[in-house]
């Protein structure tokens, strides 16, 4: 099963460039959206991301070598525009840009510890927190979070095991 | 439980809070055809509706009093549009979004006058373009491609290797880009560039960057490391020029994340001063100057503060801040937020380097919109800068994307061709 898809079979790619991309869409947008949530703890935000994932695949359908790699290439897409949100917000003071509302009060319905854990996820250096949410959080293979992130495999288990150290010891300080 | 299983869980319970996702919205073009510059609008022109985040118009923008609210200096004798477009240098370098054939961003050469494409230069293999800057002569580039080394230790973040390369273009020939690799080394650590600079004669590379952010292994503090280094080099031979650092640990700002211009690094047309912001990417922050012959090492007590930036909430706040390359003015970029909507357009304003004062509005933007930026890009003598100008606007629920280019000189708005085709636009991506 993809874990970004939920589904256990890939989309039937046909029809006009519109129509693939939307089913592609169809199928893997719920998965992005979660990732993106992970990253920015927003849900319009990360929406937000993944819609202009798909368009930038959409402008570029016509160049892709092979359409069956555009999951991994959107993947990549919505990484990298987390990382742009991301860096807007370290712009800023913490509270110019707060999560929208409704996300806020749908985080406020988790229960404490899971609120605790994502919190301290959200501490994680960048790649650390990217390595750990697409390898940890999302099930993501070495191979696949190694292409999502451009990154070799070496870096993902390096990233990703240090950053579970980390998150270990947050969780540690702050119980 | 283990961290695994927490996190786990903490990801099914996330996932139970979300609300359904909205339908994607694709615009009604066809594939292909929004990747090509656009035909300039009628009416209202480049005032368009682009999607969240994302969709960017560039501008290319004299320092014109469009709108004088803040007192009462007059504004310069303003170059006519043509003459804008004229004295704005032609050809630029742009990092495109990922090419999905390597996963990493070709240099796309291209000539803002026509809207043509000279050349797409791919990166070199096992490296990825991370930032590039241009000299004043409009055809050399310097470009920064980042790739990573194994781990000094094991479960050590690994460090980034920089390589620099120059990019010189020649137009109209059978080899309109060529690309050199330069013997230019940043330190054998991790560094995170946050400015780059080609100083006006092509001759020296100015970088400030932030080194040592490897740590033990479980660190989660990687972001204080080093201090900031500014360093520049000689082109010809690579090797180190001046270094001026900030006191360690005094600067706790994280750096990185893909921006290779976060300080907004430049030079003044006299190749005599470096200006930027500093510390980067934070509030509060300060626009500083640094004569480049003085004497000294350090980075605080070598250059002088010459603006506070303004508080980010604010309407005049700095998205990005350039001094011009006369070293007289400042013209900064501001950016609104979808709280507060256009109500605060997105605009460019003026300060002076002599005072730190907010002297005129030079551009506002005047159109509808859900949130926008304005970025400066290019600074030059004379009162001309070329910015870049974001704004999104939601019909509906439906988020629309467009961009269109242009000069605005004289109240008047001339289309210029600079697509920008990435999803983001981010300092140190697009050069002139």
């Amino acid at each position: 099963m993809d874990p970004l898809t939920d589904t256990h079979s890939p989309p039937v790619l046909a029809g006009s460039p519109a129509g693939q991309v939307t089913a592609l869409y169809q199928a893997y947008a719920t998965g992005l959206v979660r990732l993106a949530m992970l990253m920015l703890a927003d849900q319009q935000a990360a929406e937000d991301v993944v819609q202009e994932a798909f368009l930038g695949l959409y402008r570029r359908w016509g160049s892709l070598a092979d359409p069956g790699k555009a999951p991994t290439y959107v993947r990549s897409s919505v990484l990298n525009g987390c990382r742009t949100v991301l860096r807007k917000r370290s712009r800023h003071l913490p509270s110019y840009r707060e999560p929208h509302a409704e996300s806020a009060e749908a985080l406020a319905l988790l229960g404490e510890e899971h609120r605790e854990v994502l919190a301290a996820l959200r501490r994680l250096p960048a790649r650390q927190r990217e390595a750990v949410v697409l390898r940890h959080c999302l099930g993501l293979s070495e191979d696949e979070t190694a292409q999502a992130m451009n990154i070799s495999r070496g870096t993902v288990k390096s990233a990703s095991s240090r950053g579970i150290a980390t998150l270990a010891r947050i969780l540690k300080e702050e119980s | 439980m283990t961290v695994e299983d927490r996190l786990r869980a903490a990801t099914d319970a996330l996932s139970g809070t979300m609300r359904q996702v909205r339908p994607l919205a694709l615009p009604p073009e066809q594939p292909g055809r929004v990747s090509r510059p656009r035909e300039p609008r009628r009416g209202r022109g480049w005032l368009i509706p682009l999607t969240a985040a994302a969709a960017v118009i560039a501008v290319a923008a004299t320092l014109v009093a469009v709108r004088d609210d803040r007192g009462p200096t007059q504004a310069p004798t303003a170059p006519t549009a043509n003459a804008a477009v004229a004295s704005a240098p032609r050809y630029y370098v742009q990092l495109g979004s990922l090419n999905p054939a390597n996963g990493f961003r070709d240099a796309i050469v291209g000539d803002s006058r026509t809207g043509k494409t000279l050349a797409t230069v791919k990166s070199p293999a096992g490296v990825g373009f991370a930032g590039v800057t241009g000299a004043a002569d409009d055809r050399t580039f310097v470009i920064d491609a980042t790739s990573e080394t194994k781990p000094i230790k094991p479960n050590e973040w690994p460090p980034l290797t920089h390589t620099w390369y120059q990019l010189r273009i020649a137009p109209g020939t059978q080899h309109p880009a060529e690309l050199t690799k330069l013997p230019i080394a940043l330190p054998a650590d991790s560094a995170g560039v946050v400015g780059l600079a080609l100083s006006p004669d092509a001759g020296t590379l100015a970088v400030l960057f932030q080194p040592g952010q490897a740590g033990p292994a479980g660190d989660s503090a990687r972001g204080a490391g080093g201090p900031f280094t500014l360093r520049t080099f000689s082109l010809v031979t690579g090797k180190p020029l001046r270094t001026w650092t900030a006191p360690e640990g005094k600067i706790s700002t994280t750096v990185g994340g893909g921006s290779d211009n976060e300080a907004d690094l430049t030079w003044t047309a006299d190749g005599q001063t470096l200006a930027f912001m500093f510390p980067p990417a934070a509030w509060p922050s300060y626009e500083r100057t640094l004569n480049v012959t003085g004497k000294g090492t350090s980075l605080l007590t070598g250059s002088r503060p010459v603006l506070a930036i303004p508080n980010p909430g604010k309407q005049d706040n700095c998205l990005s801040l350039l001094l011009a390359s006369d070293g007289r003015t400042m013209v900064c970029g501001s950016e609104t937020t979808g709280s507060h909507g256009c109500q605060q357009e997105p605009q460019f304003n003026l300060y002076s380097a002599a005072t730190g004062k907010l002297t005129r509005v030079l551009y506002r933007y005047q159109g509808t919109c859900f949130s926008g930026e304005a970025a400066v890009v290019w600074t030059g003598a004379g009162g001309t800068a070329i910015g870049v100008i974001a704004a999104e606007r939601i019909v509906k629920t439906r988020a629309t994307t467009d961009w269109e280019v242009g000069v605005l000189a004289a109240g008047k708005f001339t289309p210029l061709h600079v697509p920008m085709p990435t999803d983001y636009y981010d300092p140190g991506q697009l050069a002139f």
